[in-house]
């Protein structure tokens, strides 16, 4: 049993320093502190294996062993990069909030960013009208931010381009949500400020779809670690409140 | 063994109820409705359905037409029995009733006010329909497999050879079940899944004029009964070619009166395809100037079985434990909160024998599953009045308040996370209610009102101790994946 007793405060926000389980975490991506999330059956908690030419999710899941996606090191902790077409999922329910929030994580590559195509890192997916996704592709970060939970649909697709990483370096991407606005930080540096990003009354799961969910590395030359998801928006340099 | 998360901060959530600020809503318990009789692939067994009977009190049951044995003209030996239509001036149709009336006892015997949802669906084999009627012992219902009963027969899905037959021939079923005089008939739904091509081979520009035949005579039997439609299976992906679409070809043909309210099924959800849907909805009507009212119908919906994987695994029937009770009761509040007027829970009731992947329903011989529990906990609010309330944090968590004639308040609460090892405190803040007040948490969770994960004994609905209210708030900590309804008394 791992047992971890205090409680650590809101932390001045670096997005690209190691990142704690602090008050408004809703998910925090720790391979070691999260061992359950790789060995443990669904019913326990565990994550999902799936395949994305199969589609099935029961498809070699790290509960019975298999390698739906394999344990690397990450940026400060472990983290999981996907094997071939499979990767892992998790329920997003409980652990993507609405209105405001961060969503942070490191990501590498060990190819090129340039020479990545179409490259899907992560991505909450409830189906093809609601969806926030992180791709790569040429060394451009592309963000889409889609939900019809709104009189207007929203679909926004923000492009960061020349984003030429070398390969094997680590990469501290960072979204925040507030005030209908979408920021995306890249290794700490505000690159882009879409507005009109307003929040649906819910995000979700596809529970008949076996690959809706929170995605965590789906490309195999990508590997993610030290994702967290939080429940409030940060600023670089401040506290939350 | 699983890490523990002692000392981890959660940050607090809030349910803040304003228990004299009435909404002018009350609690739907229409919402608790099940498709065909509480059976699947076969009859429940009598000691499921008597479990059952109460849980569920309207009964969505459908292809009366393609199991009712009939003929064009006047009643013979075989057909003993005249449509009304053929002395109203519509086409002389014949039947054998024995299959809608047994079919029609049965609901009944669900009890008193059962409600049925009537699915004017599956066409007769003299229309064109590739399914012949019941006949041996289906019609004479000595056949176990099937009780006689409409709702494990096969589907015709062909595009009847005359709408206006067709149309004549679902206003005899209605006046059938009308005369019986056994169950409640308010919504009648034209076709079933029409846009997944199982269900109906034509289209839509077959369905729609095949549906204004059949609400017209519907409507012309009796306007007050509401016609519905075109229950869809992908409302997202059809919402458009298929919703729109009607209701552009009803204006068309200046017959908006024909449709009393859009149903479609909503599977895999936890509300937000809900959401998507009754958005589009609103925004339909605001773009084509619709102002008749339209009702909200989600025709069929469940709770499992993905994400988790339930495919050959007999030890991942997960979808029958407390994340299915969670999504049930989360979905209800938010149909209530949508508005919808009815709803049909698919996969009900369950022999002991039958296997764990149908599981997923709400009874079996042995007692409520964890699902039919979160029905029962949407059953204790009665007609309560819905109140106003504001829940703050945490995303996982859904709920609502309602406060009954007697001044008992109601809470259900929802919490959808998904892992096991950690607790969620909630706080439910009750301004202007008495300290003292004995309270009572209903649980459904893993070890409590779960006959799957904690046992047979563990079928009913259970209390956990919980403080009474002080200091005008009640203080949960709510384990992951429950359902629960905090019940405070006057």
């Amino acid at each position: 049993v791992t047992v971890r007793i205090g409680a650590p405060a809101y932390k001045v926000w670096d997005p690209t320093q190691r990142q704690e389980r602090e008050p408004d975490t809703l998910f925090l991506q720790d391979m070691a502190f999260e061992a359950a999330e790789q060995t443990s059956p669904p019913w326990e908690g565990g994550m999902l294996g799936t395949n994305e030419v199969s589609g099935l999710t029961i498809d070699n899941p790290p509960w019975r062993g298999g390698s739906a996606a394999e344990i690397v090191p990450g940026k400060y902790r472990n983290g999981l990069r996907a094997v071939g077409s499979r990767y892992l999922i998790r329920p997003a329910t409980g652990i993507f909030p609405t209105g405001q929030w961060t969503w942070e994580h490191f990501l590498s590559s060990d190819i090129a960013w340039a020479s990545l195509s179409s490259a899907q890192a992560v991505g909450i997916w409830n189906d093809y009208s609601q969806l926030i996704t992180v791709t790569i592709n040429a060394g451009t970060v592309t963000t889409i931010y889609r939900h019809d939970q709104a009189a207007i649909p929203v679909f926004k697709q923000i492009n960061i381009a020349s984003q030429t990483f070398a390969a094997d370096a680590w990469v501290s991407i960072a979204l925040t949500l507030a005030a209908d606005t979408l920021r995306i930080y890249v290794n700490g540096i505000l690159k882009t400020t879409t507005t009109g990003c307003t929040s649906p009354r819910l995000w979700g799961d596809n529970w008949n779809a076996p690959y809706g969910g929170l995605y965590i590395s789906v490309n195999p030359h990508l590997a993610v670690s030290d994702m967290r998801v939080s429940a409030l928006a940060r600023v670089p340099g401040e506290r939350p409140a | 063994m699983s890490p523990v998360h002692l000392g981890i901060p959660v940050r607090p959530s809030t349910l803040t109820v304003s228990v004299e600020a009435l909404t002018g809503a009350t609690i739907n318990q229409k919402l608790r409705g099940g498709l065909h009789t509480f059976g699947w692939a076969g009859p429940p067994s009598a000691t499921a359905k008597a479990q059952a009977n109460g849980l569920m009190i309207v009964n969505r049951e459908d292809k009366f037409a393609s199991c009712t044995p009939m003929k064009l003209g006047a009643p013979d030996g075989s057909h003993p029995t005249a449509g009304w239509s053929g002395s109203h001036g519509g086409t002389a149709v014949a039947y054998d009733t024995r299959v809608i009336d047994r079919t029609i006892v049965d609901i009944a015997a669900q009890g008193p006010g059962t409600e049925l949802y009537l699915g004017l669906d599956s066409i007769p084999q003299i229309l064109g329909g590739s399914v012949p009627p019941y006949s041996g012992t289906n019609l004479d219902g000595t056949n176990p497999a099937t009780g006689g009963l409409t709702s494990y027969a096969s589907f015709a899905g062909q595009v009847p050879s005359d709408n206006a037959i067709f149309a004549d021939i679902c206003v005899d079923i209605i006046d059938r079940i009308r005369s019986l005089d056994l169950v409640d008939l308010v919504y009648c739904g034209v076709g079933n899944e029409p846009d997944g091509g199982q269900y109906w081979t034509g289209g839509t520009a077959t369905y729609f004029p095949h549906y204004a035949a059949v609400a017209g005579a519907v409507k012309a039997y009796d306007a007050s009964l509401k016609v519905v439609g075109p229950e869809l299976v992908n409302p997202l992906v059809n919402f458009t070619a298929w919703i729109r679409g009607l209701m552009v070809y009803l204006q068309g043909i200046d017959r908006e009166d024909l449709l009393d309210g859009l149903s479609f099924h909503d599977y895999g959800d936890n509300g937000w395809i809900l959401n998507q849907v009754c958005t589009k909805i609103d925004a339909t009507k605001t773009e084509l100037g619709w102002t008749a009212p339209l009702d909200k119908i989600n025709g069929e919906w469940d709770k499992g079985p993905g994400p988790l994987p339930p495919f050959g695994e007999p030890d991942t029937k997960i979808e029958l434990g407390d994340i299915a009770a969670a999504g049930v009761l989360q979905e209800l509040m938010e149909m209530q909160r949508l508005g919808f007027a009815r709803a049909i829970y698919f996969k009900n009731a369950y022999r002991a024998d039958e296997p764990l992947d149908f599981g997923s329903g709400t009874v079996n011989d042995e007692g409520f599953w964890a699902p039919g529990n979160a029905f029962g906990v949407w059953a204790r609010m009665g007609n309560a009045s819905v109140v106003s309330h504001t829940l703050s944090g945490d995303p996982g968590l859904a709920a609502m308040a309602a406060v009954g004639d007697d001044d008992t308040i109601y809470v259900p609460i929802s919490n959808m996370h998904y892992e096991r090892n950690r607790s969620y405190p909630l706080t439910v803040a009750l301004p202007g209610v008495a300290t003292g007040r004995e309270s009572t948490l209903w649980m459904i969770d893993r070890a409590h009102s779960n006959q799957y994960e904690a046992g047979l004994a563990n079928a009913e609905l259970q209390a956990i101790p919980v403080a009474d209210v002080a200091v005008e708030q009640v203080r949960l900590t709510l384990p992951a994946r429950c359902a629960c309804l905090l019940e405070i008394a006057p």
